[in-house]
């Protein structure tokens, strides 16, 4: 059993951007295991207060399906209702529409849905274990090219005090609490610190290192969107074919 | 409390020391975290008490149906004059037609008001009050560094900091952060912003004396003259305004040659 760094101390100097919180976890026997469980403890305890906050805001409206039900009722108040309820083909259709609208719109305009946050629990610490694999790897590589020293372990441990910042999410457990980009712009500064950290580089290299990873994600969507966009032109043409 | 109330304030004047002893400090971000966020917070509390005395109203859908009815009012006699060529009937139907609308919405709104919730109603309105005055310091800024707002602080700082570095400034990020992080503070005059006229009036003043801080801040920071910091500060917004016309431009020539093309 190796030497335990992790402290909420240190967790809290390193939001703050603390150089020495950086270097400590970086120079930990094990940076790896002890990133792991930081990104982890912080999806899962975030998601939990976050689940307290949606079950006050749900205890605080009235039921969705009634909601919907009142809508639908009030329509043939409207002009235009009556136009289309000679209809039946365009009445379904709209039927349809409507009740496809129910299942989107509530969770994009940020209804309460206790469901959806106590499956953050498991949702967010998975989150973010992927992009702290995915996008330590990358930024590893590129440290390493550009001349850092770090280790691939130390590395990922540095980085997972990146994920500090979404500490902030755990404010949600205040009903109605809402953070906006500033979580992931502290993030990247919070990645710029662990990198040069971990790679001992200079300030330059270490904007690059932070930053070149997500020209990687875009080169990867562009060229995901490039090959859908060929594929279903493919596909209809075909159809056209037949 | 009164000493950081005093650097607020000297860093409100342009008084050197303010910045240096922000940028010197071992937790400098920690400092101009908590000005933008207190700042933020208290400009915000004439908000969270008109929220929470117009969700306590009995009838608060009537008086917000009232109030926008009448806005909307306001807004179509100001808006009269700009539209002289459109026929005044024609105006007056898209009038009713949104007018309809808007007392369809209201009409829900009351319905919705009326159904049972397992909290108190009284207890969520207070909630949704506090939940969105906590979140504004959180939000985005419409604007760079157009409020006390952390992602405008951040967002736009780490473009400052990078053009600041490569026009030779010798700053650390933590000491940028805390010493421009009094950018903030003429914004506390966002807390008049409800007062007709004059709370535009001091919001306008205060974006430019808080532009003027934040160069202050970068050239302390950075030990840049100020006319590289102002440089440094001015270069994001402008790069991003060229790409934007760039964009623009290439967007609209593209379609016009699409267009051109399909004739």
């Amino acid at each position: 059993m190796g030497n335990r760094t992790l402290s909420l101390g240190l967790v809290l100097r390193a939001l703050f951007l603390d150089n020495d919180a950086y270097d400590q976890l970086r120079d930990d026997d094990n940076p790896f295991i002890e990133g792991l469980f930081l990104v982890i403890i912080i999806g899962a305890v975030t998601a939990l207060l976050n689940l307290i906050g949606q079950l006050l805001a749900w205890a605080g409206t009235p039921s969705m399906s009634a909601i919907k039900d009142a809508v639908w009722q009030a329509f043939p108040t409207m002009q235009w209702w009556s136009q289309m309820a000679g209809n039946a083909t365009a009445m379904a259709q709209f039927k349809q529409y409507y009740d496809m609208g129910w299942q989107i719109f509530p969770a994009l305009f940020g209804a309460p849905d206790p469901a959806s946050a106590a499956a953050n629990i498991v949702l967010w610490p998975l989150a973010a274990v992927l992009s702290w694999l995915l996008y330590g790897t990358l930024a590893h590589l590129f440290a390493r090219m550009l001349g850092g020293a770090g280790r691939y372990s130390q590395t990922l441990g540095a980085l997972s005090l990146s994920f500090t910042p979404f500490l902030l999410r755990g404010l949600g457990f205040l009903p109605y609490f809402t953070v906006g980009a500033v979580m992931n712009t502290w993030q990247l500064i919070c990645r710029y610190k662990a990198i040069r950290s971990a790679g001992q580089l200079s300030w330059g290299r270490a904007v690059w290192a932070t930053l070149l990873p997500f020209l990687v994600y875009l080169v990867f969507w562009v060229v995901v969107g490039v090959i859908g966009g060929l594929g279903l032109t493919a596909a209809i043409s075909a159809m056209q074919g037949r | 409390m009164s000493a950081w109330i005093r650097t607020l304030w000297n860093g409100a004047i342009f008084h050197g020391p303010a910045f240096s002893g922000l940028n010197e400090r071992r937790d400098a971000f920690l400092q101009g975290l908590l000005i933008v966020l207190v700042i933020g917070l208290v400009v915000g509390l004439p908000g969270l008490i008109g929220d929470v005395v117009a969700g306590l109203r009995p009838n608060a859908v009537e008086a917000e149906m009232d109030k926008a009815m009448s806005e909307m009012d306001q807004v179509v006699q100001q808006m009269r004059p700009f539209l002289g060529n459109m026929p005044s009937g024609t105006l007056d139907e898209i009038i009713a037609q949104i007018k309809e609308n808007m007392r369809f919405g209201f009409d829900i709104a009351r319905k919705v008001e009326a159904m049972p919730t397992i909290l108190p109603k009284p207890i969520d309105r207070v909630f949704q009050a506090i939940g969105k005055w906590a979140s504004k310091p959180f939000g985005g800024s419409g604007f760079p560094l157009g409020g006390a707002i952390l992602s405008t602080w951040l967002g736009y700082g780490i473009w400052v900091m990078l053009f600041a570095r490569l026009l030779g400034g010798r700053g650390t990020l933590t000491g940028f952060f805390g010493a421009t992080a009094l950018y903030a503070v003429p914004h506390v005059l966002g807390f008049f912003a409800f007062v007709p006229v004059l709370g535009g009036i001091l919001g306008f003043l205060a974006y430019f004396w808080g532009l003027a801080i934040y160069v202050k801040g970068t050239s302390v920071s950075h030990q840049l003259s100020i006319e590289r910091a102002l440089l440094a500060v001015l270069l994001p917004a402008l790069i991003a305004l060229l790409v934007a016309i760039i964009s623009a431009t290439g967007l609209a020539t593209l379609i016009a040659i699409s267009m051109s093309g399909a004739r």
